[in-house]
């Protein structure tokens, strides 16, 4: 167990795999002479060789049609895209290719592809370096999506992801890389997609969170002091821990969704739908919170309750909450605080 | 680093005029690897007709038809080995016959039934690729990855001149020159994208000017000449097992078919060249040559094609034969770990549909 950064947590992922599993290589723009611009990946071209640890020409459709192929000739490519909004251009190969790729084998083939991509706001970048594409990636059959919020399961979803026979997109929080630390265990770390962190118990209130805005909840729940908060960081976007937020929905009656992506069509919308024979469980809960300058909070109390009925819409009564008065953040940068809840 | 040759103005032959006048011999194919290639022909030439019947009868859906591309696969086919991997667009359908793959199978494809799928590994064929080029980087990266293993492995890549315009056609061509994979970047130039000619897609002389800039050699062949498709692609195999990495071979033909069932050519095509071209077909060449070289007669030849046409048949009774996919294949095979949510999601397909 050691001390690390989310970056660091996934450096030593990249270590610990490419020792384990002579099959696993990594490709991208500058990952390996650099290190990566984030430098997720210094070291490794030196101890693996330039082979495993590749510096590929600037073309990110390009890399991933390229895994594509080296997962047929028996590789497990691990995909850097330099930032989120370049990751753009792979899309054609994503959607058309890699995800459909085993479907159209009749299941013969795997694609065992991970595509990392550092993503979000508020580290004060010029435009196209702070998106949150996770709704793309969501909603990409036959791609599996993670996102970590701390340095232990930066490490332990990244190892997950490499050995999972499926495509996986792992979406790492950049405005935490480096300010966020906590123990990392070791050697081999495998943390299963597709299972919730609690990452706070509470009894009153549930916000539901992923990445950057597991960090912002928690902060929250420090602002609330009457009011006892638990806070579900999320983790895995496909498979999806359904379980977890039920429990969590249950056992609170009250949940908020935080994310910094685009509402439309978004985690807030489909969560509740995502599986027809728990809809009855929908909480009345609408939230957003935009990247880490403002955010406007708005939510419903409810009951958790039974709708046994299909299209029974539960919608958000009482208050909108908007945020009072500043924070200050480890960048420095204006952070969301929340108004007391009214309960 | 290899030497970068400009491509070549003149398209080479092999195969002369109807008078012999010309007729060259290729190295290392006697009787029994000619009339092997002849077959191969035949074969994609039989299918090709048969399917443009069947899709006129109901049988197979919308079909991108090849006749006179039957020079350009098999030439090229003929000069890879078992293990070489193929990596086919539509156009390239049926390519996979000449690696023993049942004619029902792409015909099934055709029928958009999952019968028509087939796994890539078992005859070194990849899955078709619809959208245009995007599998030149998936061959960049196969030949690529068996290079880095150390395997014998090349790969070939077909793609048509419209191809040349995209992304994907440049980003897989600079990865296999960058990596020096052992590819073979086939574009079967039939001067037309659909109602696109092909002044209307570059500037460039010829497309094999393109492989000038990816620092690899580009060769210009006739593209219904199968012996000089062979010859070219020969070449290109044999760079790529001794490590100097990709080479580009623009096949230029004209297209005498519609692109597809779905497309009506008189409103852009020069039919009077179609019927010039029509009379030079390749299989129609190919057998001149082996006839004048004394190897063909008629009834070998009618032999030949009752065999292909046989395999049709057989071929198309067995894709009709295929029952209705079911709609759990809406699901299956999608991930080989699925999200749970797939069980009730098929769950309530199934109870909607009754």
């Amino acid at each position: 167990m050691a001390e690390r950064s989310i970056v660091e947590a996934i450096n030593d992922c990249l270590h610990v795999e490419l020792e384990r599993d002579p099959s696993v290589m990594v490709m991208g723009e500058d990952v390996g002479r650099a290190g990566g611009v984030f430098r997720a990946t210094a070291g490794l071209r030196d101890r693996f060789g330039p082979d495993r640890c590749f510096d590929t020409p600037l073309a990110e459709a390009g890399i991933l049609g390229t895994a594509v192929g080296l997962c047929m000739a028996g590789w497990r490519p691990v995909c850097e895209m330099q930032y989120d909004a370049f990751s753009y251009p792979c899309l054609d190969q994503l959607i058309n290719h890699v995800g459909r790729y085993r479907w159209r084998t009749g299941g013969k083939m795997e694609f065992p592809i991970v595509v990392r991509m550092p993503y979000g706001g508020g580290v004060r970048a010029p435009e196209l370096h702070d998106d949150s594409p996770e709704t793309y990636y969501v909603h990409t059959p036959g791609v599996k999506v993670a996102i970590p919020s701390t340095p232990a399961d930066a490490k332990g979803i990244l190892a997950a992801a490499i050995r999972d026979p499926d495509p996986v997109v792992v979406l790492e929080p950049k405005l935490h890389y480096r300010t966020s630390k906590g123990d990392v265990p070791d050697g081999e770390h495998v943390v299963p997609l597709g299972k919730a962190r609690l990452a706070r118990e509470g009894d009153d209130l549930t916000l539901v969170a992923y990445g950057s805005m597991v960090a912002v909840c928690e902060a929250a729940a420090d602002a609330l002091n009457d009011v006892s908060v638990e806070v579900l960081d999320i983790r895995s976007l496909k498979p999806l821990d359904e379980d977890a937020l039920l429990a969590s929905t249950a056992k609170t009656g009250r949940v908020v969704i935080v994310q910094e992506a685009p509402r439309t069509w978004d985690s807030r919308r489909s969560w509740p739908r995502s599986s027809p024979k728990r809809r009855s469980s929908t909480c009345a809960a609408r939230c957003c919170a935009s990247p880490a300058t403002t955010s406007r909070i708005r939510t419903g109390r409810s009951r958790m309750r039974t709708c046994p009925q299909r299209n029974v819409s539960l919608r958000p009564r009482a208050a909108c909450w908007t945020s009072r008065q500043g924070r200050t953040n480890e960048l420095g940068t204006s952070s969301p605080t929340f108004a007391r809840l009214p309960m | 680093m290899a030497q970068v040759l400009p491509a070549e103005r003149d398209l080479r032959r092999v195969i002369g005029d109807a008078d012999g006048a010309g007729d060259r011999q290729v190295e290392g194919l006697g009787e029994q690897e000619l009339l092997e290639v002849y077959r191969s022909m035949v074969q994609l030439r039989t299918y090709d007709e048969r399917s443009v019947v069947y899709h006129s009868q109901g049988r197979i859906g919308t079909y991108a038809i090849f006749w006179n591309h039957e020079a350009m696969q098999a030439g090229a086919f003929h000069a890879l080995e078992d293990q070489d991997w193929i990596f086919p667009s539509y156009r390239e359908s049926a390519i996979g016959l000449l690696r023993g793959m049942p004619p029902a199978i792409p015909l099934s494809w055709w029928r958009g039934h999952p019968a028509g799928w087939w796994n890539p590994e078992d005859y070194r064929v990849a899955s078709i690729c619809v959208p245009i080029a995007t599998h030149v980087p998936h061959a960049a990266g196969l030949a690529w990855g068996k290079k880095l293993k150390g395997e014998r492995a090349a790969a070939i890549v077909f793609f048509g001149d419209g191809a040349t315009s995209e992304g994907a056609f440049h980003e897989g061509a600079n990865f296999a020159a960058v990596t020096g994979a052992p590819l073979i970047l086939f574009c079967s130039n039939n001067g037309w994208a659909i109602s696109t000619p092909v002044e209307a897609q570059t500037r460039a002389q010829t497309l094999a000017d393109k492989a000038v800039g990816y620092g690899m050699p580009g060769l210009r062949v006739d593209g219904t000449d199968v012996l000089a498709c062979f010859e070219a692609t020969r070449e290109a195999v044999v760079r790529a097992r001794n490590g100097e990495g990709p080479t580009m071979i623009e096949a230029v033909s004209y297209r005498v078919a519609p692109h597809a069932t779905a497309d009506d050519p008189s409103a852009y095509i020069d039919l009077e060249r179609v019927e010039e071209e029509r009379k030079r077909e390749c299989v129609g060449r190919f057998e001149g040559y082996l006839r004048r070289a004394g190897i063909m007669h008629d009834d070998l030849a009618a032999s030949i094609q009752a065999e292909a046409a046989d395999a049709m048949r057989e071929g198309i009774k067995a894709a009709e034969a295929e029952p209705p996919a079911d709609v759990e294949l809406l699901f299956a095979n999608a991930y080989v770990d699925p999200p749970a949510s797939f069980g009730s999601d098929l769950d309530e397909l199934r109870g909607t549909l009754g």
